[in-house]
């Protein structure tokens, strides 16, 4: 992060009211607008954004070579990337976060072997595992979103041990300990309310990653199935009719450009706000 | 120093044979018997038994895998299925595409983040800094692939300046390009973020007291001590560069190992995957190793420890 010159925060915070927009979007738009894969109409095919097809019918953002609109197209590929980002963001963040503190809590042996199979994940570009776990399971939704999971846990599991590490040296868990707390309760009213903030805003940012790492599955066609409208996935397509359609692959890029920036907004805005309140925010 | 190498050698063992195992548990736990997917739909039971003879596979899964590792240190990755042509030979003829395009990659992100960087340090929070750091966070934002799209769109089809695939001439620029820019934008921060804690330092404060010119200050002062971390980090993304830029590979058809790798992915070659995976494994881990000694040897304060 750039190092921020102050801690004045915006009283209208744009990335967050932008993001909820996005989302809301993204949740009931599908309602609203119709999308069908599988059907295609000749007389609308490759149509330029705002025109008209022969029987009058508007397309706003344009048609695909199949004569599918790209506005239903983008609203439902939105539904999920969000989907998917949200899930996977909240798997990684739930694992990373037990293994962490385990790790932290117990010490010793496993605490280093922990550690170090998180070090070496980490040492490895996180696409590259994608791909790779993508390649070896069959494509669904569910698949995706255990495979960016994987991807993004140890960055978790490092922070929530650090956080550990850290509170179990304070008076107040070793007081708990003297009176004989149980140790999950321990780790429940003393540990974990230390890492609420750092873990948002680290899961903030590991959102952003996995929502391009799930465009990127989706563009090398190792994400969703194909009946499964993604934006990763209508960029590849568009890439045959880059000569004569240029909307068809760099609308979904736009949109997917639009949440990832308007979530870093956000983080950037919690991080402010959360210094604020006199977090430590590594 | 020798025993803090050998140490890090040795772990840098220890991560590619876990990986190497991790690769192995992967392909035998993927639905689809090998020797069926070798041997095609028609083969009949008796030779699905003899193919999983001669390739080892019935004995047990431990001794597989001490076959397998003994194997893949030799570069020994059997026959690609589609192409017939000994694994090795295939994924090695890519080392040097992918080489030379991670090398044009963080010559181009330094070229840009660090001189940005110093300059967004000087004029901090004035309208130069605030421009080029929302750049950065722009740049950061976009997925990589699609950039390369509009590259080609703007380039390739509009203007007819640079060719859109393949390997010689100047291919090279656009993949570089759009592999540079998320890059460049985190080495810019950093080197911005380094350059800011650095001017603060009293040593720079003296030096102006002194009456040096602000030129000689930079160069003597700032940049020997931010660049340290940039460059650092340089090598790291070199190394991740190897292996993750395989998307980008495919955009543009580069002939890179990436591409590689996504197009035997494609076809189900396993052995190529495998070949593919374990040597982009030995680049990363061998590149991080050098960084990582590069780095003692750079920066004395690291060297007596």
């Amino acid at each position: 992060m750039t190092e921020p010159t102050s801690l004045k925060i915006r009283k209208f915070p744009v990335g967050v009211v932008m993001l909820m927009a996005l989302c809301l979007a993204a949740a009931i738009g599908p309602f609203f607008i119709d999308f069908n894969p599988a059907s295609v109409d000749t007389s609308s095919r490759l149509l330029a954004p705002f025109s008209h097809n022969r029987n009058g019918a508007f397309f706003l953002l344009g048609t695909d070579q199949l004569g599918r609109g790209m506005l239903e197209q983008i609203v439902h590929g939105a539904r999920t990337s969000l989907l998917i980002g949200v899930s996977a963001a909240l798997i990684a963040g739930l694992a990373g976060t037990l293994i962490g503190v385990m790790a932290g809590w117990l010490g010793g042996r496993s605490e280093t072997l922990i550690m170090r199979i998180a070090d070496i994940q980490l040492s490895f570009p996180s696409i590259l595992i994608a791909v790779f776990l993508a390649a070896f399971v069959p494509p669904s939704i569910l698949a995706v979103i255990l495979v960016l999971a994987v991807t993004r846990w140890a960055q978790i599991a490092r922070l929530a041990r650090a956080v550990t590490v850290k509170a179990k040296q304070q008076n107040y868990v070793e007081a708990a300990l003297t009176l004989g707390f149980p140790v999950p309760r321990i780790i429940w009213s003393c540990i974990l309310p230390n890492l609420i903030a750092p873990l948002i805003i680290v899961l903030t940012a590991e959102l952003s990653l996995i929502i391009l790492a799930e465009s990127a599955l989706g563009y090398l066609g190792l994400g969703t199935p194909p009946t499964v409208p993604s934006w990763g996935r209508i960029i590849a397509n568009g890439k045959n009719y880059l000569d004569n359609a240029w909307w068809i692959s760099t609308l979904p890029g736009l949109g997917i450009a639009l949440v990832v920036i308007a979530i870093g907004l956000s983080g950037d805005w919690m991080r402010r706000y959360f210094a604020r309140g006199g977090w430590e925010i590594t | 120093m020798w025993s803090y190498v050998a140490r890090r050698i040795f772990q840098a063992l220890i991560t590619t044979v876990v990986t190497a195992t991790a690769v192995f548990i992967m392909v035998r736990v993927a639905p689809g018997d090998p020797i069926e997917v070798l041997l095609g739909d028609m083969a009949s039971a008796e030779e699905i038994a003899r193919g999983r003879e001669a390739y080892g596979l019935d004995q047990p899964l431990l001794v597989q895998l001490g076959i397998y590792l003994g194997k893949a240190a030799t570069l020994d990755f059997g026959k690609s299925i589609t192409q017939g042509i000994p694994v090795h030979e295939l994924v090695l003829s890519r080392v040097g595409p992918s080489v030379l395009l991670g090398l044009v990659t963080i010559l181009l992100t330094i070229v840009i983040a660090i001189p940005l960087g110093i300059l967004c340090a000087l004029r901090r929070d004035r309208t130069t800094d605030k421009i080029t750091s929302g750049g950065a966070f722009v740049a950061l934002s976009l997925p990589d692939f699609w950039l390369g799209i509009v590259l080609i769109l703007i380039f390739s089809r509009t203007l007819h300046l640079l060719p859109s695939s393949g390997g010689s001439g100047l291919a090279f620029i656009m993949p570089a390009v759009t592999l540079a820019l998320p890059l460049a934008a985190v080495n810019f921060r950093l080197m911005r973020n380094e350059t800011i804690g650095v001017l603060k330092a009293p040593y720079v404060t003296l030096a102006r007291a002194r009456g040096l010119r602000l030129f000689d200050i930079l160069k003597r002062h700032v940049l020997r001590n931010a660049i340290i971390p940039v460059l650092t980090i340089g090598g790291v993304q070199f190394g991740h560069l190897l292996g993750g830029a395989a998307v980008i590979e495919s955009v543009f058809g580069w002939p890179g190992i990436g591409q590689l790798l996504i197009r035997s992915i494609a076809t189900r070659d396993y052995p190529v995957v495998q070949g593919c995976i374990i040597l982009m494994t030995v680049m990363v881990v061998a590149v991080n190793l050098l960084v990582d000694l590069a780095y003692r040897f750079i920066d004395p304060r690291f060297r007596s420890a």
